[in-house]
């Protein structure tokens, strides 16, 4: 009888040792594992940097920005595109043509409107800020005008009807075409239509002044050149709206967001982890 | 109170692992994009000119040698000469060099071309219809003379003395280089020569007809054009007062003749339009340039002429 007891008695305490290692050991573990977490999201904060795009960072959408402009001729532009603007033929209402370039080149006169459409698509993850820059160059002979007063006016309209340059009933000068609304938003998945008129005015109220450029033209040449610049930067908020949405396949995810439903999941597991061995010291230490 | 340290220690880890996940979105590098497209036109060309070239008139015209053909202006003759600055015609005169017009130019928009006269009405040099004379005052008639057929003259009305003897302080005159102008006498002959597709022109002693013939063809449709159509067009307007037509020209030409060498000294002159068959009256040569009979004019004696030419873009 006493012998069992002894044996008892002996074993007690082995095992309890045991016991406290596993839950001290569990405890380093969850410590371990949570400031692992906080390591690797500090790392994806700084190594982010430099990855290359569309890389997810563990629980973090991958940045895919794609930001293009195009026309109904050209569907993507390159850098530094040459489009059609201007024409090298012109008709009146009733078909009878009334400007035509003798050599093929695109002209301008009084009385000619050119319209131009293009669009500016965001095909990326993340909404984007953008500019839309208007510059006018205008020479004679060879030589680039720094000052000049030319005939020509133009107004620029998103898909909406708002004018970025102009109104709907006011015309701004080609050297004085200054933005309205100088910054835009357009989303992720979205595309922006615009369109740019060009007027040379038939009764402008200076005849004078077409029949100079007319004259210089046919002397020396006149050519006026259109650049037509965009910058786009990344809008501080990958969820942004603006512009029109199209359809894509799957669900929608915006660049730099968190993928919640991961995190969340990390988050339970680790408060369940937490709170487990909060639990099993509470235990252990009660009985130690 | 282990547990508790160990519990606010677990607890503290979880909320910094919350803190640092919420500041993921903002600190990753900003992605930035340009694009440029450009397009260049040039300026249609305008390049018409509308180009006047050549005189009417001049102040002085050459002898012509061959003595049947008219005089052409030239700098300076003792032929024909004007006796101020003005520009003269005179019978025998002429300019076939004339007076051009001339359109140029190859536009690459649509034109129009209209005429005017420039609000200034064409007129001619032309003598009324009647019978005209020239007055030479008589000198040494004594009581001796015979003074019936010759005029005397109260005002401007110069009467023919039927009967009667001559009276001393009474001053006669005899009637000359009588005239007859059946009608309207229009002693210049213009012409327009032109260019293009626009109907001709005919010669004419009216110049007014022919200014407006001139402005009509300029203004007809087949001058205007289409972008890249030439316009090229000319015109040249040229006249000629002939010389030794005939004799009853001679003398329509003498009077006229006489007329505008009185137009340097306006007023009452001895050239005179019969009135009735014993009367004549004296013709009045205005500053205007016009040769009278009381309110009546009988004569103009200068030559005017107006031509504007516009070329416009049509849209």
């Amino acid at each position: 009888m006493t012998s069992d007891l002894q044996q008892t008695d002996n074993r007690a305490p082995k095992h309890a040792g045991e016991r406290r290692a596993w839950v001290y050991i569990m405890l380093m573990v969850n410590i371990v594992f949570i400031l692992l977490l906080m390591t690797l999201g500090i790392i994806a904060l700084r190594v982010g940097n430099y990855l290359p795009e569309n890389t997810d960072i563990l629980f973090i959408v991958g940045k895919n920005p794609e930001v293009s402009l195009g026309d109904d001729e050209i569907a993507k532009w390159e850098t530094g595109q040459r489009v059609n603007i201007f024409q090298s033929a012109y008709a009146n209402g009733q078909g009878e043509p009334t400007v035509v370039s003798q050599d093929g080149t695109k002209v301008v006169a009084p009385g000619t409107l050119s319209t131009y459409r293009f669009t500016m698509c965001n095909s990326g993850n993340m909404a984007v800020l953008y500019e839309i820059d208007l510059d006018f160059i205008l020479k004679i002979g060879t030589e680039v005008q720094e000052t000049y007063n030319f005939p020509m006016q133009v107004r620029l309209r998103d898909a909406s009807g708002d004018y970025l340059i102009g109104s709907e009933t006011e015309w701004v000068n080609v050297k004085d075409a200054i933005l309205n609304r100088h910054v835009s938003l357009l989303g992720a998945f979205s595309y922006e239509t615009f369109t740019m008129e060009l007027l040379w005015e038939f009764e402008g109220g200076d005849d004078e002044l077409d029949t100079l450029y007319g004259n210089l033209a046919a002397q020396k040449g006149v050519t006026l050149t259109l650049d037509i610049n965009t910058f786009a930067e990344e809008h501080f908020d990958p969820t942004a709206s603006g512009g029109t949405e199209y359809e894509v396949e799957g669900t929608k995810e915006f660049g730099g967001t968190i993928r919640w439903l991961w995190l969340t999941l990390l988050f339970i597991n680790t408060a369940v982890l937490v709170f487990y061995v909060s639990w099993l010291m509470n235990k252990r230490l009660r009985k130690w | 109170m282990k547990k508790n340290v160990f519990l606010k220690l677990a607890s503290a880890l979880l909320v910094l692992c919350l803190a640092s996940t919420c500041a993921i979105g903002t600190t990753f590098a900003k992605y930035t994009t340009a694009d440029k497209a450009s397009d260049t036109a040039r300026v249609a060309k305008w390049g018409i000119t509308v180009a006047t070239s050549g005189s009417l008139f001049g102040t002085d015209y050459a002898s012509n040698s061959a003595g049947t053909d008219a005089d052409s202006i030239v700098a300076s003759s003792t032929n024909v000469n004007s006796s101020n600055v003005w520009n003269i015609v005179a019978p025998g005169t002429k300019n076939e060099a004339g007076f051009q017009v001339k359109l140029s130019g190859t536009p690459e928009v649509a034109y129009n071309v209209t005429a005017t006269n420039n609000d200034v009405a064409a007129e001619d040099i032309w003598l009324a219809e009647g019978t005209y004379g020239v007055m030479v005052e008589q000198t040494g008639l004594n009581a001796a003379s015979n003074v019936v057929g010759l005029y005397t003259l109260s005002g401007s009305t110069y009467t023919k003395v039927a009967a009667g003897a001559w009276a001393a302080g009474t001053t006669y005159y005899a009637l000359h280089d009588i005239t007859e102008v059946d009608a309207k006498y229009f002693p210049i002959q213009w012409a327009v020569v032109h260019s293009g597709s626009a109907p001709a022109i005919a010669t004419t002693s009216d110049l007014n007809a022919i200014a407006q013939a001139m402005i009509d063809n300029l203004n007809t449709d087949a001058l205007d054009g289409l972008a890249n159509e030439d316009i090229a067009a000319s015109y040249k307007l040229t006249w000629k007062w002939a010389f030794e037509l005939d004799a009853a020209t001679n003398a329509k030409d003498t009077i006229l003749g006489n007329l505008i060498a009185a137009v340097s000294t306006p007023g009452q002159t001895n050239i005179v339009k019969m009135a009735t068959a014993t009367t004549y009256t004296a013709v009045t040569v205005t500053s205007d340039m016009e040769a009278k009979v009381g309110d009546d004019v009988v004569a103009n004696l200068q030559i005017a002429f107006g031509l504007k030419v516009t070329v416009d873009q049509v849209d």
